[in-house]
């Protein structure tokens, strides 16, 4: 009999591709973050002596841990209902839930600004209600890059959770009860932990996109709401600092990865135990 | 003699250190319906995974007719195959799973169609042929796909345990069904089944098979009265087994004192020795209830059960343990019984495993 | 309260701020205002009128174009590659065709500024379509994966009994289970392509303007109710391909599962 190619070479392609288009541009932006504009480590010694930066890092850390917690309160239960209804119910909340995330976040964030705005929304309709006196300036600040972050990444924690709970065997739960557990202890002992691996997908794929936030904090925050992101565009359109930039880069890939690497392991760790 | 339609020689498989099937040889008569028997890791798979090419052996070869297949591609070897599973292509319908062998082929259009509505009409199937697989029972798949398996009209069919999805009722039927197709179109038949009462309603010649060996080759019929070993008389058939030693020896009939004393006549099936500990094997239908002085054991019986037309009698003796088969009657649990047997039935095999 | 009603809640919140969008954009006034003064098409008209939004939209599609068709054969092969092959770490390796879907995209847009500007390749259309194809192949890894994994290969073993070799096996029976599996993912690396944003605004720079590097812009300078419409008309755009892709998932119930 001939034996065929192996199948391994059919992936070779894209990670030649990858390596170029990808790998190597990126591996070339961390080396600058060492090279310009001259040798060294300054960009970092830079970075992590002037405070300003460390509290941009830490500031968009808090937001993005704000924004996950409050995304997983609010999507566990809407995930759980997923799981339950119906086929047919399903598709139309799916379409519901789907039509949001597949819109582009600079739609999202625009209609935000619209809403939020002077002149937005909010502002007329309790102008013309009558509970307002002169618009509210809800815009600019922490709190509404915090609740448009929340909308806008609340089907990125929906979808992972609901994925897992849809292989969940509610006849566990049941079991549960008739052995004299309460509601509270059946969620607590049995469902949770079953739920414990989109959970954890859910709040890295969504902390991780709060890491890299950019469109949303420009058009909706204030002056001292930078997150990381934009202080490399910055870096890299305002100030032309470039090797500087490389290192704020550098440094949010780390985290990045090092966010990843932890629920990686915690989700494997947590397998076993289970 | 007639060329054979399939034949294996020596043929050898290992998976890391030990072998799946050692040494195979077998020998297959055009037409003939051939069941490879035996519990799962037996290498009876194995082997017609072989035949189908989609294992290479290391060692031995395979001949359709005078064609050396051993390395042959499976698309060039002209076998048809039913699936465990079926494997009917989803996305076609009933006619287009049927005519794919065809197409594949070169078969103009015309001619396939003539084909599979042949297939469909023998099958009996005729109306579903726009159905697709999802929308028909477990029994209809079954027969598409050995129509698909047939409308090439190749050689040889090979079958992989292809009933065991099937409820019991709908197993009887479409094991006649296989019959009744296997006489009309006389193809020769490689069959695998771990179930021993469908390899005994469908064969011709039944190979049992154990730890990748043939361990007896045989029509059913000598299998369940004559067989060779203890292994095989428990595989194929209900076995009782009483244990005892050699106390005299004539040629092959065997004189054996059971545990409790009691002297039995039997056929020996091996080379046996005065004093030897043996385990002696009765079917459950040829131990008769005797009355008085015909008697070999006096029994108690514990349990009646009710087969339809006969009855099942669960038995203790001083000798051990017997289940006995006949006809229905007036039977109660606590009822003292007198069994007894012919000598030519027992058959006398060494103790052991 | 029942996690139904906290569901539709839900749904609500996130569908409220695009359907306000959608309402305001068929506005009459001049302003954004809600409620409207009055129905008007004059924004839409406005938007598919003008020659600026009308040729960013063009080269939107056509990368997006160009960008699918270069990731979803390369998606595929990896697919084959990662699924069938048998090589160490090849999970490890899955994870890394998905890099560029789960690290922030900035990293990327500025690596592949200097990438493309030392190629002399910078604001080109080329550039961005490498880049997005680049982004997007994980989409289809992702889809295609996930469908092989679950294929029943006694199906492939039929086909090669019943005298197919190992192309027409593929073609004929792997192709298409597979074909709702790679349109799906084909059709969301189009939608990410045509909304992406980051990286096209430095990879593109002067020379190529995409949709949402106009919308950009614009955003900056004025809100003007245009936005809105061209805003309604991506929202539409994403409900087409998602239907798109759960006409393809249902189409004929095609299931690779035996």
């Amino acid at each position: 009999m001939r034996r065929a190619l192996p199948a391994g070479l059919l992936a070779l392609p894209l990670f030649l591709f990858l390596a170029a288009i990808y790998a190597w541009p990126v591996g070339s932006l961390l080396a600058s973050s060492v090279t310009d504009p001259s040798p060294g480590w300054q960009n970092y010694r830079h970075l992590f002596t002037v405070p300003v930066y460390l509290h941009v890092f830490f500031n968009t850390f808090s937001l993005a841990c704000v924004v996950t917690i409050a995304t997983l309160l609010l999507a566990y239960p809407v995930a759980y209902h997923l799981s339950v209804v119906s086929q047919r119910q399903l598709r139309w909340l799916m379409f519901f839930i789907l039509v949001p995330s597949w819109t582009s976040i600079l739609v999202r964030s625009f209609a935000w600004l619209v809403l939020l705005g002077r002149r937005g929304i909010v502002n007329s309709l309790l102008l013309s209600l009558g509970l307002l006196h002169h618009p509210l300036q809800f815009m600019f600040n922490t709190g509404t890059v915090a609740f448009a972050m929340v909308e806008i990444l609340l089907p990125f924690m929906v979808l992972p959770l609901y994925a897992t709970m849809r292989n969940i065997d509610l006849t566990l739960m049941q079991a549960a009860r008739g052995l004299g557990a309460g509601r509270l202890q059946a969620f607590w002992h049995v469902y949770l932990p079953l739920s414990l691996p989109g959970l954890m997908a859910g709040i890295s794929t969504v902390f991780v996109l709060c890491l890299g936030f950019f469109i949303t904090p420009t058009l909706l925050g204030g002056r001292r709401d930078v997150t990381v992101t934009m202080l490399i565009m910055q870096q890299f359109t305002a100030l032309l600092n470039w090797g500087f930039g490389a290192a704020l880069a550098a440094v949010l890939l780390a985290v990045t990865l090092a966010v990843l690497l932890l629920f990686n392991v915690v989700l494997r760790a947590g397998r076993r135990v289970a | 003699m007639a060329e054979a339609a399939l034949s294996l020689n020596a043929l050898t498989r290992h998976y890391g250190g030990s072998a799946a099937v050692d040494g195979v040889s077998l020998s297959i008569a055009p037409g003939e319906f051939v069941t490879l028997l035996g519990p799962s890791g037996s290498g009876k798979t194995t082997i017609l995974r072989m035949i189908a090419g989609f294992e290479r052996p290391d060692g031995g070869s395979i001949h359709l007719g005078s064609r050396d297949i051993t390395h042959a591609e499976p698309e060039r070897r002209n076998i048809g195959l039913v699936f465990q599973s079926y494997a009917l292509f989803p996305h076609m319908n009933v006619a287009e799973n049927i005519a794919f062998p065809l197409r594949m082929r070169g078969v103009p259009a015309a001619a396939r169609e003539a084909a599979v509505a042949r297939m469909v009409s023998m099958m009996r199937m005729t109306g579903l042929e726009r159905r697709m697989p999802r929308q028909l029972s477990g029994g209809q798949q079954q027969r598409v796909a050995l129509a698909r398996a047939l409308v090439f009209e190749p050689p040889v069919l090979l079958m992989d345990e292809p009933l065991s999805a099937l409820d019991r009722q709908l197993r009887r039927e479409v094991q006649s069904e296989i019959k009744r197709i296997h006489q009309s179109l006389g193809v020769t038949i490689v069959f695998v089944t771990h179930d021993q009462e469908e390899a005994m309603f469908l064969s011709d010649r039944i190979a049992v098979m154990r730890q990748g060996r043939i361990v007896e080759l045989g029509t059913p019929a000598a299998l369940y009265a004559k067989p060779a070993s203890k292994f095989v008389a428990t595989f194929v058939g209900d076995a009782n087994f009483l244990a005892g030693t050699i106390a005299a020896l004539d040629g092959n009939v065997a004189s054996v004192r059971l545990s409790n004393g009691t002297l039995a006549q039997g056929q020996a099936v091996a080379t046996l020795a005065v004093g030897q500990d043996v385990a002696c094997m009765l079917r459950p239908e040829q131990i008769k209830l005797e009355s008085g002085a015909g008697a070999v054991l006096i029994g108690r019986i514990e349990l009646v059960n009710f087969l339809g037309g006969a009855l099942e009698l669960e038995c203790t003796t001083p000798a051990g343990p017997l289940k006995i088969r006949t006809a229905t009657g007036a039977y109660a649990t606590g009822d003292t019984v007198h069994l007894g047997w012919s000598p030519a039935d027992m058959r006398i095999y060494v103790a052991g495993p | 309260m029942s996690a139904a009603v906290w569901t539709w809640a839900m749904l609500a919140f996130l569908n409220l701020p695009i359907a306000v969008i959608a309402v305001m954009s068929f506005s009459n006034g001049d302003f954004l205002a809600f409620p409207p003064p009055g129905f008007s098409w004059r924004w839409y008209q406005a938007a598919l009128t003008s020659p600026r939004w009308i040729d960013a939209a063009i080269t939107s599609f056509e990368i997006a174009l160009a960008a699918t068709a270069l990731a979803t054969p390369l998606g595929i092969a990896a697919s084959f590659g990662l699924v069938r092959g048998r090589f160490p770490l090849r999970g490890a390796l899955m994870q890394l065709a998905c890099a560029p879907l789960a690290v922030p995209s900035i990293i990327a847009a500025v690596g592949l500024y200097f990438f493309f500007a030392r190629l002399g390749l910078v604001g080109t259309s080329l550039a961005i379509i490498l880049a997005h194809a680049a982004l997007s192949v994980p989409l289809v890894v992702i889809n295609v994966a996930a469908s092989l994994r679950d294929f029943d290969t006694t199906l492939e073993s039929a086909a090669r009994n019943l005298g197919a070799n190992r192309r027409q096996s593929f073609w004929h029976v792997t192709r298409p289970l597979l074909q709702p599996a790679i349109l799906t993912g084909a059709l969301f690396a189009f939608l990410l392509s045509f909304d992406e944003l980051i990286v096209a605004l430095f990879v593109g720079a002067a020379g190529t303007t995409t949709l949402p590097m106009r919308m950009w812009t614009s955003l900056r300078d004025e809100i003007d109710p245009t936005i809105a419409a061209i805003s309604t008309l991506l929202v539409v755009l994403s409900a087409l391909i998602i239907l798109g892709a759960g006409a393809v998932r249902r189409s004929t119930g095609n299931d690779s599962r035996s």
